[in-house]
Order: structure tokens, then C-alpha cells, then sequence
């Protein structure tokens, strides 16, 4: 467990330096616009974020301060008059001492070298100071504290007391990882005689994947998938421009050239990945601590740790995780008391599992407490006016539990640690799907509810589902693309002005590709079987007839250019097969598109 | 110009020592301090460029005075100009922020050296 926790003291670290440089941003933002809802809110969330995360591993200053914070923002809000200057200057104060507090972890941190150490990382840098040079150990303290500035001290030789009290001769030795970088760093600093590195327990092992374990800039990796993501494209568009060749030579040159860049594109993808184990292995300690808190008794059961993502999806769906485990031990398991009561075992056991599906990842928290109470749910929504009373009985089991994702829904009232006042599923969802994935809850009265996501393991390269329609391919992410099926036009009928069909005894809402285009050109000729793509988005499933099926395929995503990266219904674009551009859909904000018409007519 | 120095000592003549030697060396003396008190208040009062700063003092060490001065302002710059005999204080201070250190009694060279050092990180 020690060993673990360095990780994850590394990517909190790493996570909190970011969302505080994004605070600095915010709040000189708020200063000009002390009135903007929008900032104040996001303001708002990244220190409620903060909070979790330092919850989550203990630390209870940046917890306090990061509560404070989130709690001022919130009545701020409340009263709506804005943010005035001297609550800004302290939100400034505020965050320069977390990040003092967030910079000084892992100094007194020090649990858990030996895993670090094990990772190949850290090298022994032995440093001779100048015989001349006057109070060596100070001179070494100033060495140590430039060193600890950059890199994270593992180990020091002698001991820093003995350095102190100048029991040492003009040698010592600093522990630390990028010992390359320190060295660099230390060769323009007065004093120093020769600076070494040495090699210590060579034979540790060498990380899955033979890459060995060096420690590469993140922003570096990124522009190096990008580069590929762009060669990738020109090479297609290098295929089709060529793919009359004759001569079997060139064509052979070709082929090697897109099977080289094939792997090129596999080991850039592969070095991004890191193993879900670096998130996962916070969550025992996080539900030890809150079910005690909250007096609940919890097992959790991990399973698929091991599942390796990208970088960046891991990062993204650190939070959504922890709140939805924080749901599951605050509003899932009941107290031992009322579980004994209901018959069930007085441990209530939360499972988080992970497994790949196709090109997806899947991630499902379980719990087996009460479950959703559908009713509160109606009566919260009733409260806010999301739905009228007359709505109630029509309402499906789905419709309701779909009403959980709606900005700003929560059906708890008290204000604690733990509940979290309306950041709640709507943030997990839009984090989620900025990730390019979809939520799904499940629920049972008394048995437990389950909560899923699903996204790509990567979003640069993701596999789509090409669909034509009037003549045009479009990409749908297979993330949400559940099955295709030919249907017959006569299994659609009509349902209050809506067309509807039946698929194994589910009703299914139908959606004509072509409509939602709103491109009505050439007639839809009725053809007798028509191409239906059944989709399935956050509790929602409905069917999507198109004109042709075209077949799945890898796709690199690239990002669209200005001004048609505002347009919502697209994440991006791609080139497919024969070198055309292919728009990429985002089919949650198509499905909007598509009910807010419905309304309109 | 060149940069702003506090000198803080609580002894006039190594103050005025330094102060020579410093302005010699093409820096500016905005201000002294004899304590360490008074240094965190000339510090706020000054912004200087760089501190040196003796380590024993009455009223407030320098210790202290670094702590102090680090705690509102993360990137002062501090020399500590200590005795030879005071190694484990000196490493004190430099955990406590200082940048670097001079010993006493000193060669000026080795004094515009080390504030030079801190000047340039």
C-alpha cells in the first residue's frame, strides 16, 4: 500500500499544480467580470475537485481552505451581486498557499521510494564540492535545497543531520529522478569540484512494455501524436493519389511506408498509457475513510486495474470516479442498523470493476445499498420545474433516472464533506463525454444502483462506425453505436406524431439521419428494408436510419478547424479510405438537436 | 543601475564593511536593518533585490528573519553572512529560504561571488 501511494501523490501532485494554474487564470478573469455566473461556477468546481482529491489522500489544509473557498463561492452565487475585490485578493492568498501546500507534498511525503526506485527512475548523483569551498555541509545544503526546487529528493548520503552538523568530507550523494537533468542544472553552480551519476540496483525491472523508465514531458508526447495523427492523414491522402501506380515496386514502397507508420502510430499510442491502478489504488483508503465517517460499513472489490488507458483519459475521469464512489458510500449503502433491518448483511459492498469492450473502455461502479428512490427524484425535478405534475405517470423508469444527469440536480439537502451540493452527475456525465464517452445508471429499489461508463481507450484514435447518408459518409464513434440492423419501413409506426419501432420488445424512439441534416433534397425514396443504426446514450436508446452502412474503421481524430470547431455536432474530423474528409458526429448533441426540434414542431 | 540591496547585521561596522564592499561592486544600499525585526520591516518597506543577512542578531534572528521575510514574499532573495563556526544554522536558513551564504570574515570577492550567484537564479 505504501509503495502505492507514491503514485498517486505524483499524479495529485501533478493534477492540483494544474487546476491551480487554471484558478490563477479564472480568478483574474472574475476580477474583470466579478458578475460572470459562468466563471464563478467553474471557479467553484475546481476547488470543490480539489477538495475530493485532497480528501482522498488526507489533506486536511488543502481540504479546509479548498471547502472554505467552494463554500464562499457558493453563497456569492446565491446572493448574485458578484465578486467584490477584497474577496478576490483573498481567493489570490488563498490560492498561493495551496499551492505552497500542494509544493511542499512528497517533501515530507516520503513513503514509498522504494516503488519509485523500482520504477528505474532515480539515480544516485555524486556531488564533490571544491576543497577549498568554506562550511561544506551549508554549501551542500544549498546544493540539496536547487536540487529539491526541480526533482523530488529520494535519498541523501550522508544523512541531511550529518550534513548539517558537518560531519562530511567534500563528497556526498542526492537520490532523485531526471538525475541527467540535475546534473545539467548543477554544472552552472559555483563550488562544485565534479558531479557523478551513479547507477545503483541496476537489475531492477524494466516496466511492462520495454520502454524502460524514463520520464518524458507530457506536452512532447501529445505534439508527437499529433505529428503522426498528421502523417497518418497525408499518408491516406499519399494512397489514394497513388493508387493507380502499376509499378510493383512503388507499390511496394507504399505498403511498407503505411506499415511502418501503422506501428509508429501503435508504439506513440502505447507510450501514452498508463494503468488504471494509478487511480484505482486510491479508492480503498478513500471509501475506509468516508464509511467511517459516515458510520457505513463497506467492502469494495476491484477488478481490471491492470487495464491500461491513455494519459489524458485518465486524468479526465479521475474525478467523475471519485465522486461516484462518493455517491455510492454516501447515498448508496445504508448505515449497518437499517441494512440489518431490510434483511441484508450488515457490509455493504461496493464493486468498482474496468474491462475493455472493442475499443472501449468500460467502467462500472456497483453498489448494493438502497438505490435510487424514483420518487425523490420526481419530487426534486417537480421543485425545479423540470417537469409538471400532469408529466408524472407518463414518465418511464429511464426518463426518470435520466432526469439524474440535469445540471444542477441533487436530492440531497445537507451541506457536508460529503454530499457535494449539486456537483453531481451532470459534471461526471460532462466530463464524461468530453472524453468522448457516455454514463448509464442503473437502479433497483433495496438492491443497488450501478453506474457505467463508457469512452474510448484513446481519443486521438478512436474506432468509428461510416454511415452514408445523400451520398455524404459520416463517422459515428463506436462508443455509442450498440448494433446495426436492416428493418423493414413497415416496423416503424407512429406514436403521438413520433415515429417509434420495436426491437425485441423494447419501444425505440426512430431518427431519420437525413432529417436531422434537415436535408430534405432528392425525395427519401421509400425503399422496403431500411439500414438502422441502434444508439445508446446515457440511459437513452433509439434507432438511426441512414442510407447505407459503410463498415467500421480506425479513425485519427482531428480537431476542426476554426470557425467549424463551434459547431457542436462534430467532435472532429477524418480521413477516411479513399482519402475524403469525414466528419466525425457528436451524436449526444445530435440527439438534442434532434428532441428540441420535436418540440418546436 | 544595479540591483537594491538590504544589508542587515546588527554590528555597524560589518554593515558598513559590506556596504562598501557591495557598493563597490556596482549595487545600490537602499536600506539597513540591525535586527531581524527591523529587516522584515525594511524589507516590506523596500522590495529590495537581494537581503544579507548576519545569523546571530538580537531581538529577531536571522533565522527567523528569513522565515518571516520568505513567508510574504516566496522569491527574496537572501545571503546569510555567517561565522565560521555556525555551519549548522547557515543550513538552517538555507531550508528556512536563504539562497546561498558567505562566511566571515570574507574576501569581497567572494562576497559580490555569492551575491552575483543569487542575483542571476
Amino acid at each position: 500500500m505504501n509503495g502505492d501511494r507514491s503514485q498517486y501523490i505524483k499524479l495529485f501532485k501533478e493534477e492540483a499544480g494544474e487546476y491551480l494554474d487554471r484558478l490563477d487564470e479564472i480568478v483574474v478573469k472574475m476580477e474583470k467580470d466579478p458578475t460572470n455566473d459562468e466563471i464563478i461556477t467553474e471557479a467553484f468546481r475546481i476547488f470543490h475537485t480539489l477538495k475530493g482529491m485532497a480528501a482522498s489522500l488526507g489533506y486536511k489544509e488543502i481540504e479546509s481552505i479548498s471547502h472554505d473557498l467552494e463554500e464562499r463561492l457558493e453563497e456569492i452565487k446565491k446572493y448574485g451581486k458578484g465578486v467584490d475585490k477584497g474577496i478576490i485578493d483573498r481567493i489570490f492568498g488563498e490560492i498561493d498557499r495551496l499551492e505552497y501546500l500542494v509544493g511542499k507534498i512528497g517533501e515530507e511525503d516520503r513513503e514509498g521510494l522504494e516503488e519509485r526506485i523500482q520504477e528505474g527512475g532515480p539515480l544516485f548523483i555524486k556531488i564533490t564540492l571544491k576543497k577549498d569551498i568554506e562550511l561544506p555541509g551549508a554549501r551542500a545544503a544549498v546544493i540539496i535545497k536547487r536540487i529539491e526546487e526541480r526533482e523530488e529528493i529520494e535519498e541523501i548520503k550522508p544523512s541531511f543531520e550529518e550534513i548539517k552538523a558537518g560531519e562530511m568530507g567534500d563528497t556526498f550523494w542526492v537520490r532523485c529522478a531526471n538525475a541527467e537533468g540535475v546534473r545539467e542544472m548543477l554544472s552552472t553552480m559555483d563550488g562544485i569540484e565534479e558531479i557523478r551519476i551513479e547507477g545503483e540496483e541496476k537489475e531492477k525491472r524494466v516496466p511492462k512494455g520495454g520502454v524502460g523508465g524514463i520520464r518524458v514531458n507530457v506536452e512532447l508526447l501529445d505534439y508527437l501524436q499529433n505529428v503522426v495523427g498528421e502523417l497518418v492523414v497525408s499518408s491516406s491522402q499519399l494512397s489514394v493519389l497513388l493508387k493507380d501506380i502499376e509499378e510493383e515496386q512503388n507499390k511496394r514502397v507504399l505498403e511498407a511506408h503505411n506499415s511502418s507508420l501503422k506501428e509508429l502510430q501503435n508504439i506513440v499510442t502505447r507510450i501514452r498509457l498508463v494503468p488504471l491502478s494509478l487511480i484505482f489504488n486510491k479508492f480503498p483508503r478513500y471509501v475506509r475513510d468516508l464509511s467511517k465517517e459516515l458510520g457505513r460499513e463497506v467492502s469494495l472489490d476491484i477488478y481490471g486495474s491492470d487495464i491500461e488507458v491513455d494519459r489524458s483519459l485518465l486524468e479526465g475521469i479521475s474525478y467523475p470516479l471519485i465522486h461516484l464512489i462518493r455517491n455510492a458510500v454516501s447515498h448508496g449503502i445504508e448505515p449497518p442498523l437499517v441494512r440489518e433491518k431490510a434483511g441484508k448483511v450488515a457490509t455493504g459492498r461496493i464493486t468498482v470493476s474496468a474491462k475493455r469492450a472493442k475499443g472501449d473502455i468500460l467502467i462500472e461502479i456497483s453498489d448494493d445499498g438502497k438505490g435510487i428512490d424514483e420518487k425523490e427524484v420526481l419530487l426534486t425535478a417537480l421543485e425545479k420545474g423540470w417537469v409538471r405534475e400532469g408529466e408524472i405517470d407518463t414518465l418511464t423508469k429511464k426518463e426518470i433516472l435520466r432526469l439524474l444527469f440535469l445540471p444542477g440536480f441533487t436530492t440531497l439537502n445537507t451541506v457536508s464533506e460529503v454530499s457535494g451540493r449539486g456537483v453531481g452527475l451532470d459534471i461526471v456525465k460532462d466530463i464524461v463525454r468530453s472524453v468522448g464517452g457516455s454514463v448509464n445508471i442503473k437502479t433497483e429499489k433495496n438492491k443497488g444502483t450501478t453506474v457505467s461508463m463508457k469512452m474510448p481507450l484513446s481519443m486521438s484514435i478512436i474506432r468509428v462506425y461510416l454511415i452514408e447518408s445523400k451520398g455524404q459518409i459520416f463517422a459515428l464513434p463506436m462508443t455509442f453505436v450498440d448494433e446495426t440492423i436492416m428493418i423493414p419501413e413497415v416496423t416503424i409506426s407512429q406514436l403521438m406524431g413520433k415515429e417509434i419501432m420495436l426491437l425485441r420488445r423494447e419501444i425505440l424512439p426512430v431518427y431519420r439521419f437525413s432529417d436531422i441534416m434537415k436535408d430534405y433534397s432528392n425525395d427519401k425514396k421509400s425503399k422496403a428494408i431500411l439500414p438502422c443504426v441502434i444508439v445508446e446514450i446515457e440511459n437513452e436508446r433509439f434507432a438511426l436510419i441512414v442510407d447505407n452502412f459503410k463498415g467500421s474503421s480506425d479513425a485519427v481524430v482531428k480537431p476542426l478547424p476554426l470557425p467549424l470547431n463551434t459547431i457542436k455536432e462534430y467532435t472532429g474530423i477524418t480521413i477516411i479510405g479513399d482519402g475524403k474528409p469525414c466528419l466525425i458526429l457528436d451524436l449526444p448533441s445530435f440527439r438534442y438537436r434532434r428532441r428540441y426540434e420535436n418540440k418546436g414542431a | 543601475m544595479g540591483a537594491r540591496v538590504l544589508i542587515v547585521d546588527d554590528a555597524i561596522f560589518m554593515r558598513k564593511m559590506l556596504g562598501d564592499i557591495l557598493k563597490k561592486g556596482g549595487y545600490e544600499i537602499c536600506s539597513e536593518a540591525e535586527n531581524g525585526a527591523m529587516a522584515v520591516e525594511k524589507y516590506l518597506e523596500h522590495k529590495p533585490d537581494l537581503v544579507t543577512m548576519d545569523i546571530i542578531m538580537p531581538d529577531m534572528s536571522g533565522i527567523d528573519a528569513v522565515k518571516e521575510i520568505m513567508e510574504k514574499d516566496r522569491d527574496a532573495k537572501i545571503v546569510m553572512v555567517s561565522a565560521m563556526g555556525h555551519q549548522s544554522l547557515v543550513v538552517e536558513a538555507i531550508q528556512a529560504g536563504a539562497k546561498d551564504y558567505v562566511v566571515k570574515p570574507f574576501q569581497p570577492s567572494r562576497v559580490l561571488e555569492a551575491v552575483q550567484r543569487v542575483l542571476k537564479l
